[in-house]
């Protein structure tokens, strides 16, 4: 459990990754994030899109977020893996919306045991998105202790996208706690946002 | 026509018709004369009654008139006064006899005159045949009767022998014939009593059971109510014909594995209805379970001087004996013993396989399996012994071997695992289900990532391992126990008791209290230094690594597995006890005023081992007194004039001088102390 950066790359993962081993990286195995739109079966006003997402580093878990106008009143959950059996049961009301799903799926590199980086490509369907990269720092969960330092360390290694720090990270003042669920809002910001791209 | 004559005439006017040529014709006047005819003489009405009816005088018939001619008779002149009844001349004999027996007159006369005996009339012989027969019928209809209501009257027929008399020769011939019927019928007699005595022995055989049919309705129903007292405790299956059972003991695996299944069939018991031993169910056991067994655990020390070794390769107990099992004598066993037996038998040797198993997947500890007996490294010296023992499948007791505490334990955990459940079952819910173990479930919904899962993952220790844990501990308590008891026993002054605080499976803990006698008083007489009081009890954990003896201040001295620091350091622990007893007594205002200088608990002498010391001084402040304790030795005795500064006296000149424990006044540690203290008190 830690804090972690979601960004888009606008390199190769190739090059990301050559990068991190540059800095003395690790490769630790594999990881998957996919993002699945759920949409009403008739486009109605009542309802709106859910977006379910897994993520490997909760290999029991699946977060559903169904995405409003903003962060704080849309309705977010973590359930375990029976949450997509009982979606499967409610295509009633929901249907999986496959064309619209967006894996990430790359490699996994440890530095120095405190951070994690996850580099990974997107694909929709067969098309290759983008390159998304995930910044994790293990040791605390308080954003507040943390975000200068990710920041900074971002800046180090990559040197491009340390400015445009996460909604969550500029939105928290007090101490709070960060849950894997902020880590899949960006996912689906940024899905959002690759979707839109050709 | 009339009629002139008296007699029986019709009272009815006859009309006759006068002219009988002529055929009547309906409207043909009468010509005539008209006749009545009448009886001369009609019968004389009586009486007319109300209805009309008349009622005649019948006239007299030719009895009446004979009668009434003959009472006009005067009867009396032609008999006579003197005779008035005719009866009176016929004697008794004549009466007996019709036919012409004299009679004597002379006495009846005499009896007659003064008797008066009742005409008899011309049929009273008659009258006394019928009355005599009818009497001799109602004899006789007694008889009957008499005979028909007792069982030994039987009436005998005309042609029996008693009233025949003797026969004749010339009878002979018909009297044979009479024999045959006679005896005949004795022997239908006799046919009768039998037949009657045989029915009676047969009802008799009835209600005893001894019949065919009923005892193999009795079988029949002492089968099915042993097989019913079978299925509480086994599972029984029935295919066809063929009834069996299954002798394996998991509860949620396979059932009915083909080589664990025992047949069931009926005993065929001798027809005599002999209560037998033997229960009506016959089992057979697979020829591999026909033995019983026994997994027995010990510790063992790895002994190098010792010759012997931990397993007799000749002995051949463990032999695969099931190639002499008889299947006859198994039968021949109550199944309640055999199938209890043979179970017994599958689920040690299956449990010793995985012991097995397991011990050589450990990867840090070093095992030795030969045949039956597992060894195992437990720690140090000590190794963990499982034997699989084998005897006759036959009654009697099976002497048990090994730590009997391990092997419960051992039983417990194997059937401990057999009882738990690993995976989540199925409930009956309308949401699908997922195959995560119960105690994980807040996995996926707590947003868990893999290492905090790996971290919160209970993992099922195996059998072994746990046993393992168990005997180390075992073999540490044992220890501890007899250090407890060196240590008791060998210290006089002060008195050390010990017990056992807590004893569980792999920790447990034991008190230790010191006591001096004859100074409790100090104790509870002085409530303010109640923390004086906590050293006069220390602790010592046992767990199945190690041993460690706490103080209550929070001391903790670790002993390992060794037993000679355990000894050590309660013997620390009981000289810190002496310090503190040294400062209750010399707290006694009165007697034994010292002033305590410097204590240290912690000192530790030239060697480097602990030897908590204490310096006093006396009131006088004229002389000081330096104990050192040693551990495990007598304490150290320095005493010298006080120095107060380097002015008034030099330190030089005023050595230490040794006092010797053993000479000072006094039997335990305490009144030496009191003796010590008083002498140096004026000094």
């Amino acid at each position: 459990m830690g804090v972690s950066w979601v960004f888009e790359a606008e390199q190769t993962a190739k090059s990301v990754e050559r990068i991190l081993e540059g800095i003395g990286a690790e490769l630790m195995g594999q990881f998957q994030v996919d993002v699945i739109p759920y949409n009403p079966a008739t486009p109605s006003t009542d309802y709106a899109t859910n977006i379910v997402m897994h993520h490997s580093k909760c290999p029991q878990s699946t977060f559903s977020i169904c995405p409003k106008t903003d962060f704080r009143v849309s309705p977010k959950a973590v359930c375990d893996r029976g949450f997509d059996l009982i979606l499967g049961k409610l295509a009633g009301g929901l249907v999986m919306d496959n064309a619209g799903k967006i894996e990430i799926n790359g490699n996994e590199y440890n530095i120095h045991t405190d951070w994690t980086v996850r580099v990974g490509t997107a694909t929709q369907g067969t098309t290759v998105k983008g390159v998304v990269v995930e910044v994790e720092y293990d040791p605390t969960v308080i954003i507040v202790q943390c975000r200068e330092m990710m920041a900074e360390f971002i800046k180090q290694v990559f040197n491009k996208y340390h400015e445009a720090q996460p909604e969550i990270f500029k939105i928290t003042e007090k101490p709070e706690r960060y849950s894997t669920l902020d880590t899949m809002w960006q996912y689906l910001q940024i899905a959002a946002k690759l979707r839109k791209k050709t | 026509m009339e009629s002139g004559s008296a007699g029986p005439s019709s009272p009815e006017p006859i009309v006759i018709d006068e002219e009988p040529e002529k055929p009547p014709s309906i409207l043909a006047p009468r010509k005539g004369v008209d006749l009545v005819l009448e009886a001369n003489d009609d019968w004389k009405i009586q009486e007319i009654g109300f209805d009309g009816v008349e009622k005649y005088l019948k006239p007299e018939t030719f009895t009446d008139q004979v009668g009434k001619l003959a009472r006009r008779v005067e009867w009396m002149k032609l008999v006579g006064s003197s005779t008035p009844y005719e009866n009176a001349k016929v004697d008794q004999t004549e009466e007996l006899d019709d036919e012409g027996v004299p009679s004597r007159k002379g006495e009846i006369g005499g009896t007659n005159v003064e008797l008066v005996t009742p005409e008899a009339g011309p049929w009273s012989s008659v009258a006394k045949y019928l009355h005599e027969s009818l009497s001799q019928l109602n004899v006789l209809l007694d008889d009957l009767s008499v005979m028909k209501n007792t069982d030994y009257m039987k009436a005998l027929t005309v042609l029996d022998p008693i009233t025949i008399a003797e026969p004749t020769p010339e009878h002979i011939h018909t009297m044979r014939g009479t024999q045959w019927i006679w005896k005949r019928r004795a022997l239908q007699e006799a046919v009768q009593v039998l037949d009657i005595a045989q029915k009676q022995r047969q009802q008799a055989l009835r209600n005893l059971g001894l019949s065919v049919d009923y005892i193999a309705h009795l079988q029949r129903t002492k089968f099915f109510e042993e097989l019913k007292e079978m299925r509480e405790i086994w599972r029984v299956r029935k295919t066809g014909d063929y009834v069996y059972g299954d002798l394996s003991y998991r509860i949620f695996g396979w059932k009915y594995d083909t080589p664990h299944l025992f047949d069931i069939s009926r005993r065929s018991l001798s027809s005599k209805f002999e209560t037998s031993d033997l229960s009506i169910i016959e089992v057979s056991v697979p020829k591999d379970l026909a033995r019983r067994s026994m997994l027995v655990v010990k510790i063992v020390k790895d002994d190098i001087e010792s010759g012997d070794l931990f397993r007799d390769p000749k002995s051949n107990d463990y032999a695969y004996s099931y190639k002499e099992v008889d299947a006859e004598k198994v039968k021949a066993l109550h199944w309640k013993d055999s199938l209890k037996w043979a179970q017994n038998t599958l689920l040690l040797r299956d449990t010793f396989n995985t012991l097995c198993t397991d011990a050589i997947q450990l990867r840090n500890r070093l095992s030795i399996i030969r045949d039956n007996v597992l060894l195992i490294r437990l720690f140090d010296d000590y190794l963990l012994r499982f034997e699989l023992q084998w005897f006759p499948f036959e009654a009697g007791q099976i002497h048990e071997e090994g730590d009997i505490y391990l092997n419960r334990v051992l039983r417990e955990m194997i059937i401990g695992l057999q009882c738990t459940k690993f995976v989540r079952p199925q409930f009956f819910c309308s949401m699908p289900i997922t195959h995560l173990p119960e105690s994980l479930d807040l996995r996926g919904c707590g947003g868990f990532d893999a290492r905090q899962i790996a971290d919160r993952a209970v993992t099922p220790r195996s059998i072994l391992d746990r046993m393992l844990d168990i005997a180390s501990h075992r073999a540490l308590v044992n220890m501890m126990t007899e250090v407890a008891e060196l240590l008791c026993g060998s210290s006089v002054d002060p008195t050390i008791q010990y017990k056992w605080l807590h004893c569980g499976r792999d920790y447990s803990k034991m008190m230790f209290q010191v006591v001096s006698k004859d100074y409790d008083l100090y104790l509870s007489g002085m409530p303010s230094f109640s923390s004086h009081r906590m050293h006069h009890t220390f602790f010592a954990s046992v767990s199945s690594d190690d041993i460690t003896i706490e103080t209550k201040d929070g001391m903790l001295i670790k002993c390992d597995r060794d037993s000679a620091r355990v000894l050590y350091a309660c013997q620390y622990c009981v000289c810190i006890y002496q310090v503190s007893m040294f400062t209750m007594v010399c707290r006694n205002q009165w007697i034994t005023p010292f002033q305590t200088m410097y204590s240290n608990v912690y000192a530790l002498d030239d060697k480097g081992n602990p030897a908590p010391n204490i310096l006093l001084c006396n009131q006088a402040a004229t002389r000081s007194i330096l104990f050192k304790f040693h551990v495990g030795r007598d304490p150290e005795i320095l005493v010298r004039r006080f120095v107060v500064n380097d002015k008034t006296a030099k330190p030089e000149e005023h050595p230490w001088k040794k006092l010797s424990y053993r000479k000072l006044y006094g039997a335990t540690f305490c009144r030496k102390v009191d003796a010590l203290l008083s002498f140096l008190r004026d000094c």
